[in-house]
């Protein structure tokens, strides 16, 4: 006998069981055995992106939202005419403008947008008006007139960094909230 | 067989029953000579099945597919071998021998061979396996291990003497 012998008797004994050899083959039957999981991302890879992108989202979104625009200086708010806008609103952004709102205005709410307009002259006029006075107060006669001023575009300009844009982002979300 | 229960219930074998039932036995002696126990003959078995599915590779030839299914059983038993899981353990040395249905111990003249064959390097062991076992030529086992065929040859002549110095044997058995 020689090790070749020897060897190949070793192994032409060695046979795969009939329950491997059934279960490998039933592999084949299965819907889609694996085979659309080739690729997996570690879960805190992902979990990591998600909140980037989340905070991403957070702070470009509110920057988006606080930022005014040089024709928005302020959000016109009323009871009966929550969109009454002397400029486009933040979240209607094709607002009629103010000329072709105030045509379609009856006469009353015209003057009630006069008011509107002389609160705002009081508020962004210092010497005149605190700001405090400016606040959005509702009326108790006629349960209209309110208005938000937006927050100064300096404030948004001039952050230095990532956490005073979140405590700037929250300070104007609060304010935005509270009189919406 | 026992392909007729695990193919289709039609009672046809499908492409994959022929393909189990052509490299079956190559690809399970071959796990077996790697790792030396049956458990994980039959685990590196499937995942090499498993992987075949996965991948469904087109084969040139019989060839082509017998090389395919050699190299994937050596790699899955690398896996397996390098696994945490393995990595973390403490094998039993006399688990293997003490099965009576080994087929190392089926013979008991070829009990110190097989022994010895535990022995040795798990890549000795492959070599040997497809040159004594699959009737490889150091060329095509060269080809299919990507090492130089002299490597191949000086490897299998040392896997022979370190067999013949652990059974103590002659050298004539070891075609040395």
């Amino acid at each position: 006998m020689t090790f070749k012998e020897d060897y190949r008797a070793i192994f032409d004994q060695l046979q795969p069981s009939e329950q491997l050899l059934a279960a490998t083959a039933a592999l084949n039957s299965r819907p889609n055995p694996t085979r659309s999981r080739r690729f997996r991302l570690p879960a805190a890879a992902v979990s990591l992106c998600t909140i980037c992108l989340l905070l991403t989202g957070v702070v470009v979104g509110s920057l988006q939202l606080g930022q005014p625009s040089e024709n928005q200086q302020t959000t016109l708010r009323t009871a009966q005419q929550p969109q009454l806008a002397n400029s486009r609103s933040i979240d209607a952004p094709n607002e009629p403008t103010q000329e072709t709102a105030m045509r379609s205005l009856p006469e009353p709410q015209i003057a009630e947008h006069s008011a509107n307009q002389q609160g705002l002259a009081a508020y962004q006029s210092p010497g005149k008006a605190s700001r405090t006075n400016c606040y959005p107060q509702s009326d108790t006669a006629t349960g209209k007139m309110a208005y938000l001023p937006a927050p100064p575009a300096s404030l948004w300009l001039t952050s230095p960094s990532l956490p005073v844009y979140f405590y700037q982002t929250a300070l104007w979300l609060s304010h935005w909230t509270q009189f919406k | 067989m026992l392909f007729a229960a695990a193919g289709s219930a039609t009672g046809e074998e499908s492409d994959f029953d022929k393909l189990l039932k052509r490299n079956a036995e190559m690809v399970y002696k071959l796990a077996f000579a790697r790792c030396g126990n049956e458990a994980d003959a039959d685990d590196i078995f499937q995942q090499v099945f498993l992987r075949y599915l996965t991948r469904k590779p087109n084969f040139a030839s019989d060839e082509h597919e017998k090389a395919w299914f050699i190299r994937a059983t050596i790699n899955r038993s690398k896996s397996l071998w390098d696994s945490a899981f393995r990595r973390h353990t403490q094998p039993l040395e006399e688990a293997p021998l003490a099965d009576p249905t080994n087929p190392f111990e089926a013979h008991e003249s070829r009990a110190d061979l097989a022994a010895a064959l535990a022995q040795l390097p798990a890549d000795y062991r492959t070599l040997i396996h497809l040159f004594y076992y699959e009737d490889l030529s150091t060329a095509q086992i060269a080809q299919l291990l990507k090492r130089r065929e002299g490597t191949v040859r000086q490897q299998l002549t040392r896997a022979r003497r370190q067999l013949q110095e652990i059974m103590k044997g002659d050298a004539e058995y070891f075609d040395l």
